[in-house]
């Protein structure tokens, strides 16, 4: 039986499997992050005590409903594992994580079914991102399968849907296609069409056009958006692409050694970065402008630190060209809200 | 006179499925201290271009021809043993793309920036030894480093020591293959600045290949466009990147998410052509916005962007209801409509689908006649040729250049 | 190759019943043939036309035995002779392997019962060779080689009334023929040959066998037998054993080793694939769920893998072999249970190790597919096809393995199998050139043989082939 609410197809199944069955929403975040640590032992050997790699420090961020979030980040700064524990691959070592209002810090996987129909993920890599084995209606057959959605007919329905909502036309020729006779874009959206087919309300994309053509990237991520708002999705975009980030998603976190430096909305972050890290970040990146070949552009000198031992205090202080010791390198900055839903973790800025 | 002139470079591979095209015709001119970026998407043919001007040829090659000036010596007429004294990594060096992945992880750093000096000069360890660490001082990297074993190293790191084996024989080319892909974006910068440094301090030319535009303008002082192993646009950094002559360019340009502004960034529709079958006529001709009829629509692509459109949620209603159609040779079609009204009034609704319909989609505009014959329609298309590299120092092979109307 | 192999096994058992292989081991069903005959093809290497098996069946059946019977009574006394003749015509270039008699007779508790056998030549020589007395009645037949060297035999009796009637027709003397033919204490140190003598040209060269020619027209048998009550009767067959025999030739016992290579067939194969797919799925399987699950399991597994890889399987099954009857299906289970974790096992692992970390993998953990589901319809499937490699590289493992312990007399004592026939031509020496085997018994060792590789090459090309087609799709990926 299907039911629509509020805009989206609905099963039946999906309304009763739900702990908490109510008609409307429990908070106005789909995803609260709070205090969030993901620490991993890495074993030393049979006589040496094992480290933490401290992947996720103490992150607090929340996503509307029908938003974009992009954490933006180099790489080792914890993003990927952020984004995986948001969605409960990984269970955090600290911290409370709520979805849709509940906690779902410290659940096992069997009571998390319900939460794996409405929280998808896009993998990074097109050659990866889905099963090379299976035909393209197999695939996105499965996670219909797996939750008992729909008889055959209905299913063979909302695969021909889902391959039409990314452009893959005509359905009936993508849908016996195998991974192997596609490109990587055209990977990519069955990646992006099998995210779709439980209708969720929040999705984790993971990279998902670094690693396609840069001509492809644009017609990906505005598939993207386009798919966000028709059926309301909230994204978590992971990215190390500012400028993909600035135009693709409404809010945007920096992070940096496991910690969430900046965030707030993406004009504003980017218009006045207040971070030192996010203002490095920003300069260091070029636009195609053939005055750049006649200066030298500021970089910062060093390496993104290890995170097993990061630097005390700070992790940025050590880099940073206004760190002050004494302060910095002793004091853990707090998340301050210093512009109107703009937030920087940082002694100085104001 | 030029450091580098390359003249007429075409380099084909034979495969299974036909011979590849992968530089098809490729002419620029380098300066003494000047860098060509060769821009494109990946497939394009800029790494095949930097390996055909080093001669570094895998065993199916099918044509390899044309000039390539070093220093007023057409070194193509060189045997393999001169070249490689004269030209590889002497005259022009290489930095792979990934190069920092493929250092010997079992040689001490040192070892492997000094081993060109070893293999070609004869010169002897100690010898070598200096003037390793020289070159590694130069990239900014200190003298204990020779050291060290690659995986002890960032990946910056790494990269610098590769760019270090490039200088190691003075060279007055360096050709860079996408010399900061796997790299974060800060070091991304550091090693974009060592190179502006270095440009300087040794007197290099580049030769600086990427498909990222914004880092192209670092360091470009000519643009070359590469696209399916053809250069569509050469021309000074100032013209290419802020006014592109060729819709290419400007789609390129127009596809890049920028920082510093506001412009939402647009995507080129389609794909990159197969290089084993490339388009006829300009190559571009299928993803450009502004194509006309001398672009070289060929019969069998005007018949499938036909039969898009009648998939095309858009247009699937008012394409003119066809039975079946046939290319006749490369310029004709022949259509059958549905039997629905005579043969004329078919050939009516299709004149004026085309005229309302061409501006969006650009195909159309390559059909010259449009005839009501028997029982079908003949329909063809324009003549075309390939448009040649139209202007002096920036030039583009577009035809919109030779003034024709659109 | 593979496709007529398996031909052979679908159609060997349908055509050729099982009670062929029962008959391998009842050594009356092989009377008829010689022994240690080459394949009757091979003479082409010789040039010569090599004799083949003439069969004189009993009288009764066609082409059998001419019978006279008559039975008179004289005072009071039954005197019953029964007259047998046979004859055959001999072309071939060399001399028969051996020459047999077979009789069934009836006869009374008479001591007196007689037989006399008279040999008839081309060139009208008659011989008389030998008179004995039958021992065994009917249906029991009482044998009778004519060439057999033992003194058992009346082999002795013929070389004596050869001896005789050589020296009759002056070819030769006493003194010679005890010089050519010593004996000690009654035994021949060197006995003639008598199928040479009998059937060789009437002159000196009759003597020494390699120069003794062919005597080539009809040869006849003339048995009388006479008996002494009502109802003796008497019957004869004779078989004058060709040296050639059939498209395999024979082994000692003079079977056919053409049903032994054909039946070793379907044995082998069967053999093999049921070992090859048991041992190495459920090594996949275990292989798998090792990867997958990881932790105390993997631990597990692997250790366990390890020790198994120590063990040394052959000296295992020798032993067993030695200490119980072994027959072929419990060969089988016992290679499969040592077969149940092993290299493939590790392999397994370590492609699903590498599947495990695939990106689609950790999405279908995120819309909620169980692990079992992800192991069972994602990774396998990924892993199916290194199987199949593997199950067709395996198989030739177990039929050497099955091979080499019927090679040694462990398998099952049964079955005609091809190592089986290794081992028994091994055992009587098949491969050392004698003088009666210039080039040994080579047939006997060359069509196993053929079998166990041509089968193994077969499968080896077939994982080969699988190999090549898996390899170039997963590098593309």
């Amino acid at each position: 039986m299907l039911v629509t609410r509020g805009g989206r197809l609905l099963t039946a199944a999906a309304v009763d499997t739900q702990p908490v069955a109510d008609a409307s929403p429990a908070s106005p975040h789909v995803v609260e992050v709070d205090a969030l640590k993901k620490y991993f032992e890495i074993g030393r050997g049979l006589f040496r005590k094992s480290v933490s790699l401290k992947a996720v420090d103490l992150v607090t961020l929340a996503i509307s409903r029908g938003e974009t979030l992009a954490v933006v980040g180099e790489s080792g700064s914890g993003k990927t594992t952020l984004g995986r524990t948001i969605i409960r691959l990984l269970e955090p070592t600290d911290g409370k994580l709520l979805y849709d209002g509940q906690d779902i810090t410290h659940k096992s996987d069997k009571e998390l079914m319900w939460l794996r129909r409405k929280a998808q993920m896009i993998p990074q890599d097109p050659y990866s991102s889905v099963n090379p084995a299976f035909p393209v209606y197999r695939i996105l057959d499965e996670p219909l399968i797996i939750h008992k959605e729909g008889d055959r007919a209905q299913r063979q329905e909302a695969v021909m849907k889902a391959l039409q909502s990314v452009k893959l036309n005509p359905p009936e020729f993508f849908a016996n296609k195998y991974p192997h006779m596609l490109s990587g874009g055209q990977r990519q959206r069955v990646a992006i069409a099998r995210a779709l087919m439980l209708n969720p309300e929040f999705i984790l994309a993971d990279e998902p056009v670094s690693m396609l053509d840069a001509s492809v990237r644009i017609s990906i991520l505005r598939l993207l958006r386009q798919i966000q708002l028709k059926f309301g999705i909230a994204f978590l975009y992971i990215t190390h692409d500012l400028a993909t980030a600035k135009h693709f998603s409404d809010r945007i976190g920096i992070m940096y050694a496991g910690r969430l430096v900046e965030e707030g909305p993406v004009r504003g972050v980017l218009g006045e970065p207040l971070h030192p890290y996010t203002q490095a970040l920003m300069s260091a990146i070029p636009d195609p402008d053939p005055a750049n070949r006649l200066t030298v552009r500021q970089a910062l000198p060093g390496e993104p630190p290890s995170l097993i031992s990061p630097p005390t205090g700070c992790h940025f202080h050590p880099r940073c060209p206004i760190a002050r010791i004494g302060l910095c390198d002793v004091q853990d900055p707090e998340m301050r809200e210093l512009r109107p839903g703009h937030r920087v973790a940082c002694h100085l800025a104001n | 006179m030029p450091v580098l002139d390359i003249k007429n470079l075409v380099l084909w591979y034979r495969t299974r499925k036909g011979p590849v095209h992968a530089v098809d015709d490729i002419s620029f001119a380098l300066e003494p201290g000047q860098t060509i970026a060769l821009v494109g998407e990946s497939g394009s043919g800029k790494t095949s271009t930097a390996n055909a001007i080093l001669r570094l040829l895998p065993k199916n090659v099918l044509r390899y021809e044309g000039n390539v000036v070093f220093d007023g010596q057409d070194v193509m007429e060189f045997d393999t043993e001169e070249f490689r004294k004269v030209v590889r990594w002497r005259g022009i060096s290489m930095v792979f793309q990934g190069a920092m992945n493929s250092l010997n992880p079992t040689i001490r750093v040192g070892g492997q920036v000094a081993e060109p000096l070893m293999v070609h000069y004869d010169v002897d360890r100690d010898e070598a030894a200096d003037q390793a660490i020289e070159a590694l001082g130069k990239v900014g990297l200190s003298a204990d480093t020779a050291r060290r074993f690659p995986f002890e190293l960032s990946g910056g790191m790494k990269q610098r020591v590769v760019i270090a084996m490039a200088l190691i024989l003075k060279p007055k080319v360096v050709i860079l293959d996408e010399p900061t892909s796997a790299l974060d974006v800060m070091t991304q910068t550091n090693i974009i600045n060592l190179l502006k440094e270095l440009k300087n301090t040794e007197h290099l030319s580049y030769i600086f290949i990427t498909h990222d535009l914004g880092l192209a303008s670092e360091l470009a002082d000519l643009v070359g466009i590469v696209y399916a192993g053809q250069l569509v646009e050469v021309g000074p950094a100032e013209g290419v990147f802020v006014k592109p002559k060729h819709p290419y360019t400007g789609k390129l340009l127009a596809s890049v998410p920028r920082l510093r502004s506001e412009a939402a960034p647009d995507f080129i529709p389609g794909a990159p052509p197969d290089l084993t079958d490339p388009p006829p006529g300009c190559r571009f001709h299928l993803r450009c916005p502004v194509s006309f009829e001398k672009c070289g629509w060929s019969a069998p692509e005007f018949i499938e962007q036909v039969r898009l459109l009648q998939i095309l949620e858009e247009t699937k209603g008012t394409v003119p209801a066809i039975e079946a159609m046939t290319a006749k040779g490369a310029q004709n079609l022949l259509i059958k409509p549905v039997a629905n009204g005579t043969v004329a009034e078919f050939a009516q609704r299709l004149t004026s689908f085309i005229a309302q319909n061409q501006e969006t989609y650009r195909f159309l505009k390559s059909v010259e006649s449009v005839q009501a014959k028997a029982k079908v329609v003949e329909v063809k298309l324009h003549e075309s040729t390939p448009p040649p590299l139209i202007g002096g120092d920036w030039r583009a092979s577009c035809w919109l250049l030779a003034g024709a109307g659109s | 190759m593979l496709g007529f192999l398996i031909l052979l096994a679908v159609l060997v058992p349908i055509f050729a019943p099982y009670n062929v292989v029962q008959s391998w081991n009842d050594p009356g069903a092989w009377t008829n043939n010689p022994k240690l005959a080459a394949p009757e093809w091979s003479e082409v290497f010789t040039g010569k036309h090599l004799p083949r098996t003439a069969l004189m069946p009993y009288n009764g059946e066609p082409g059998g035995f001419n019978k006279v019977r008559i039975s008179f009574n004289v005072s009071n006394q039954v005197y019953t002779t029964v007259v047998l003749r046979s004859s055959f015509s001999f072309q071939a270039d060399a001399f028969p392997s051996e020459i047999k008699m077979f009789m069934t007779t009836v006869f009374g508790n008479v001591t007196g019962t007689q037989i006399k056998v008279f040999w008839g030549r081309p060139d009208g020589q008659e011989v008389h060779i030998f008179d004995a007395n039958p021992s065994v009645r009917a249906p029991y037949e009482n044998t009778y080689s004519l060439t057999g060297p033992t003194i058992k035999d009346p082999s002795y009796a013929v070389y004596n009334s050869i001896r005789d009637w050589l020296i009759l027709r002056n070819v030769t003397n006493e003194t010679e023929w005890d010089a050519l033919f010593p004996r000690i204490g009654g035994i021949y140190q060197n006995p003639p040959k008598a199928q040479t003598m009998l059937m060789g040209k009437l002159d000196h060269s009759i003597l020494d066998p390699q120069t003794s020619e062919v005597l080539k027209g009809n040869y006849s048998f003339r048995i009388e037998f006479n008996g002494f009550t009502a109802t003796d009767d008497a019957n004869a067959r004779a078989v004058v054993y060709g040296t050639v025999f059939g498209l395999a030739g024979t082994d000692f016992e003079g079977r056919d080793l053409l049903v032994a290579l054909l039946w070793g067939a379907p044995v082998a194969l069967a053999f093999g694939i049921a070992g090859a797919l048991a041992s190495v799925l459920i090594q996949t399987i275990l292989g798998a769920i090792s990867g997958w699950y990881g932790g105390l399991i993997d631990e597990f597994v692997q250790r366990t893998a390890d020790f198994y890889l120590i063990i040394p399987t052959l000296p295992i099954l020798i032993l067993l072999g030695i200490l119980y009857h072994l027959g072929i299906v419990l060969i089988l289970i016992v290679l499969v249970v040592f077969g149940i974790v092993g290299a493939t096992t590790k392999v397994v692992r370590s492609i699903v190790l590498q599947v495990k970390e695939e990106q689609f993998i950790e999405a279908a953990r995120s819309y909620g597919a169980s692990r079992g589901r992800i192991l069972f319809r994602y990774i396998l499937p990924r892993v199916m096809p290194y199987t199949f490699a593997l199950i067709a590289l395996t198989v030739p493992a177990f039929i050497f393995l099955e091979a080499s312990l019927s090679f040694l007399g462990l398998g099952d004592p049964m079955l005609p199998t091809w190592g089986h026939i290794l081992g028994d031509a091994y055992g009587q020496g098949a491969l050392f050139a004698s003088r009666a085997f210039p080039n040994g018994m080579w047939w006997w060792v060359f069509f196993p043989a053929a079998g166990i590789i041509f089968t193994t090459v077969a499968f080896a090309l077939l994982g080969y082939a699988f190999d090549k087609v898996l390899n170039p799709r997963l590098r593309e990926q």
